[in-house]
């Protein structure tokens, strides 16, 4: 059983800039624009912060491979800064460095920085690198997950009509939001009707491909009262990484993502939750593509495997229902700059906890889930956060 | 007793009415289809898919050469037929050579092939012909060529179709040609090069191995010749004392005329229908012609024929327009947007590349790939053996991404468990996107892939079993 960090680190300033096509914000713009926004929220003085992790999948153009875009950006010189890439759960994974760090003893305080810039990018969708020439040719994101969409719906049934209501579900809360990329309610009709972009993914089974950045500062818990009196603290944290080729992996049944159930069950643990579709209040998961959503419910313990389209179709994963899923409007409107959504994640949580939600809060929420998976299902990370 | 012990082809799984060609060009086409490359195809991959229908009909033990011949061999330099032998996974010591210069060198590297079997050097031979055949854009050859692979296994043990005579001859005279710098065939064609060229030639050859072997037409089952326009074979044949009857479909309205994929190819389709004791005079043309009898054995009866050349034929895709036509056949030429790889990464994977080897657990029994240390299973250090996979297997699940660049969307990408083990991502190709389902049954086939800035990349893709 590994060293519980439960309850010894603090979230005590979350910021968030407007997701979307920004055009005319380079990446050191929205990087600076995120982590003041949280200074200002945590009330703290960039000189006061002991270390910093950045979450960055693909460097900005002209900033290689390490931490020193963090430090450019913000002039942060000096400091311990490392740059943390793991596929799609890179944001969550930065903070969960960042926790462990403060948890560790060693500092202080830490700021957690996502960042991705991806507007400016030829070509379509995400670049792929460091994918091998011949194994990987052809493959995509959404192709990728529409491999285990297809195994999945053949196994159980499950149709393009269900899918197109967690798109219908996470359009709409994002029409709440006026940070969230695309701000627009969608028909199911409309859904199922878009272009194709990998089946059995359409246009609006997938989400966007988009530009941002968010900050987060964590702190030791018996510091946190310095700072402001609703903080939030660390109830869990788990990574998982399984095979980067899943698809070339004869033991992998399709179903679900081994990565997700197995960084739960370690945040689960630490946090003491047994029964997490009653203990949990609020999450924010990684529907990248709808079905991503529906897996991830059961891969997260919400409901059985197979049984996932339930908590949908009952309506249960709405604003107002008792398991409210991506109040923010998720990865799907949003948006997915990959590095910056799981602190976007994390930014949204700490909003719920704090009651700040305006018209997408949810009701009375007490303890919140922050879900990523990345690269094939190949990569997880979970942040289980709660009030004091 | 030397012979044909295996005889096999590969047609494009897509055509092109004649009609489109003439739609074109706006003047009046000639009937039928011509059989076109997918963009994934050229003459090697063509030669190849041939070849692994002799090697699955009868194993690849004892193979001693492998030769290939083409006019249309994606390289000026560099062995196809060494390609094509390290993606059939033969040996090292495996002779490989190959033919070209003329659509008459199949047969070429059958005499060699003959010659080598005589002697007593070796004791099987797989040859395997290619051809992607273009004519000037808006000439009739454009129209009359096709494109197309076939292959012959010899040897002396399980011979189908005896071969008990051959003849040669050569002459200069100028029919069709390609320079260093064309693109494209140049031909004179005309009453001229079909009487004094093409049937001139096949008519002597045909009559000097009929001498020599003291045959008289009527005593051959079969006249065996490509035909250059679906009309000259016939007055050849006829001339040379056949029957109609006797005459071998050349399959000019199915496929068109496929320079030296052609011989083998149509005697596949001739040995659907012989019998044992059969004598067939198979001829070939090009600066001059070959000449071979060959007499069918008890040992036909014991081929099992899944499927005829009017089957194979029968599925297929037709092309919408002349437009994506030649888009399918220009557009690696003009799309040198792959990587470009290092000689030390390509020989470091070649076994598992090009060789298709995975690993195969010796604790546990897994089989997995790409080339490993440690089992995916039992997480065994050290107890894996590099084994070739099988060349078959059935999708697991799969996805038609309209996202992917490629010259044709959607791309299929599937998860394939490869029979006996293993599993693989791999492009489907030879398939209308529609039809693809959990399950499908699929056969392994080397494609050509991304087109790097110096390099043609080639990796396996699958496509329906047929």
């Amino acid at each position: 059983m590994p060293y519980s960090i439960k309850d010894q680190v603090a979230v005590i300033g979350v910021g968030c800039i407007k997701f979307g096509d920004n055009f005319d914000q380079g990446y050191e713009e929205m990087a600076v624009e995120a982590a003041f926004a949280a200074f200002n929220d945590a009330k703290i003085s960039p000189e006061e912060i002991d270390a910093a992790w950045l979450g960055t999948y693909s460097p900005a153009q002209g900033h290689g491979k390490a931490a020193v875009s963090l430090g450019d950006a913000l002039r942060l010189y000096n400091k311990p800064i490392s740059r943390v890439e793991n596929f799609c759960a890179t944001g969550t994974d930065a903070f969960r460095h960042a926790v462990l760090a403060v948890a560790s003893g060693m500092y202080d305080t830490a700021l957690v920085l996502g960042v991705e810039k991806y507007k400016d990018r030829p070509g379509r969708g995400l670049a792929r690198e460091g994918v091998h020439p011949y194994h990987n040719d052809g493959s995509t994101a959404p192709g990728l997950f529409a491999l285990a969409a297809t195994r999945y719906m053949h196994t159980f049934g499950l149709t393009r009509e269900v899918l197109a209501k967690v798109s219908v579900k996470n359009h709409y809360n994002g029409s709440l939001n006026p940070k969230a990329h695309l701000q627009k309610k969608v028909t199911p009709e409309e859904v199922l009707t878009a272009p194709i972009v990998a089946y059995p993914f359409g246009l609006y089974d997938c989400c966007p491909t988009t530009d941002g950045a968010a900050a987060a500062i964590v702190c030791r818990a018996d510091l946190a009262r310095k700072y402001r009196d609703d903080y939030v603290l660390v109830k869990g944290v788990g990574l998982s990484v399984t095979s980067g080729r899943p698809f070339m992996d004869p033991n992998f049944d399709y179903l679900g993502f081994r990565a997700t159930q197995n960084a739960a069950s370690q945040a689960y643990a630490m946090a003491g939750v047994t029964d997490p579709l009653k203990e949990i209040d609020v999450a924010e998961v990684h529907d990248c593509f709808t079905w991503t959503e529906i897996t991830n419910y059961e891969d997260l313990g919400f409901a059985k495997k197979g049984e996932g389209a339930k908590l949908i179709e009952e309506g249960r994963t709405a604003l107002d229902g008792d398991i409210p899923i991506n109040p923010s409007g998720g990865l799907k409107s949003f948006g997915h700059p990959i590095g910056a959504s799981g602190v976007r994640m994390v930014y949204e949580i700490v909003t719920q906890l704090r009651g700040q939600g305006g018209p997408r809060q949810v009701k009375d929420p007490k303890l919140g889930l922050v879900h990523n998976v990345g690269g094939p299902g190949a990569v997880s990370c979970v942040a289980i956060l709660g009030q004091p | 007793m030397i012979g044909i012990t295996s005889c096999n082809y590969h047609v494009p799984f897509c055509r092109l009415e004649r009609e489109k060609i003439g739609q074109a060009w706006a003047r009046r086409a000639g009937k039928g289809e011509r059989a076109a490359i997918y963009f994934d195809e050229d003459a090697l991959t063509l030669a190849l898919e041939a070849a692994q229908r002799c090697i699955e009909e009868k194993g690849k033990a004892g193979i001693g050469a492998l030769y290939f011949a083409s006019t249309s061999a994606p390289f000026w330099q560099r062995s196809s037929a060494s390609f094509i032998a390290a993606a059939s996974d033969l040996p090292s010591e495996c002779e490989t050579m190959d033919f070209g210069g003329s659509i008459r060198s199949a047969t070429s590297a059958l005499r060699a092939a003959v010659d080598a079997l005589s002697g007593e050097r070796l004791s099987r031979v797989l040859v395997a012909a290619g051809e992607v055949r273009d004519g000037q854009p808006g000439e009739s050859e454009e129209e009359w060529f096709g494109d197309a692979g076939s292959a012959v296994m010899l040897g002396r043990d399980g011979v189908i179709a005896e071969i008990i005579g051959m003849a040669s001859r050569t002459d200069d005279l100028l029919d069709e040609w390609r320079r260093d710098t064309d693109d494209f065939i140049q031909t004179q064609s005309s009453r001229f090069t079909t009487e004094r060229g093409y049937q001139a030639n096949l008519v002597a050859v045909g009559k000097a191995l009929l001498q020599k072997q003291n045959l008289q037409p009527q005593d051959c089952a079969k006249v065996i010749l490509p035909s250059p326009d679906g009309r000259a074979h016939v007055a050849a044949a006829k001339k040379l004392g056949f029957q109609d009857a006797q005459i071998q479909n050349p399959f000019f309205q199915e496929i068109g005329a496929c320079g030296s994929a052609a011989p083998f190819l149509l005697l596949t389709a001739a040995l659907e229908t012989a019998k044992p004791g059969d004598q067939l005079l198979l001829l070939s043309y090009g600066e001059g012609a070959d000449g071979f009898l060959l007499r069918v054995t008890e040992e036909i009866k014991r081929r099992s024929l899944s499927r005829s050349l009017s089957d194979h034929l029968s599925e297929k895709r037709l092309y919408p327009s002349y437009q994506i036509y030649k888009k399918m056949r220009t557009y690696y030429a003009e799309n040198e947007d792959g990587p470009e790889l290092s000689n030390v990464f390509l020989a470091k994977e070649e076994k598992q590349n090009v060789r298709l080897y995975g690993s195969q657990c010796m604790r546990c029994g897994t089989r997995q790939y790409p080339l490993a240390r440690v089992c995916i299973s039992c997480q065994n250090h050290d107890s894996l053996q590099e084994v070739p996979l099988e060349r078959t297997g059935h999708v697991f699940t799969f996805t038609r991404d309209h996202l992917y660049v490629a010259p044709d969307s959607p791309t299929i990408m599937s998860v394939v468990d490869v029979t006996e083990g293993g599993r693989l991502y791999l492009q489907m190709t030879d398939v209308d996107p529609e039809d693809v389902r959990v399950g499908d049954e699929v056969v392994l086939t080397l494609r050509r892939r991304k087109e790097g800035p110096t390099m043609h990349h080639y990796y396996w893709k699958c496509r329906p079993a047929r």
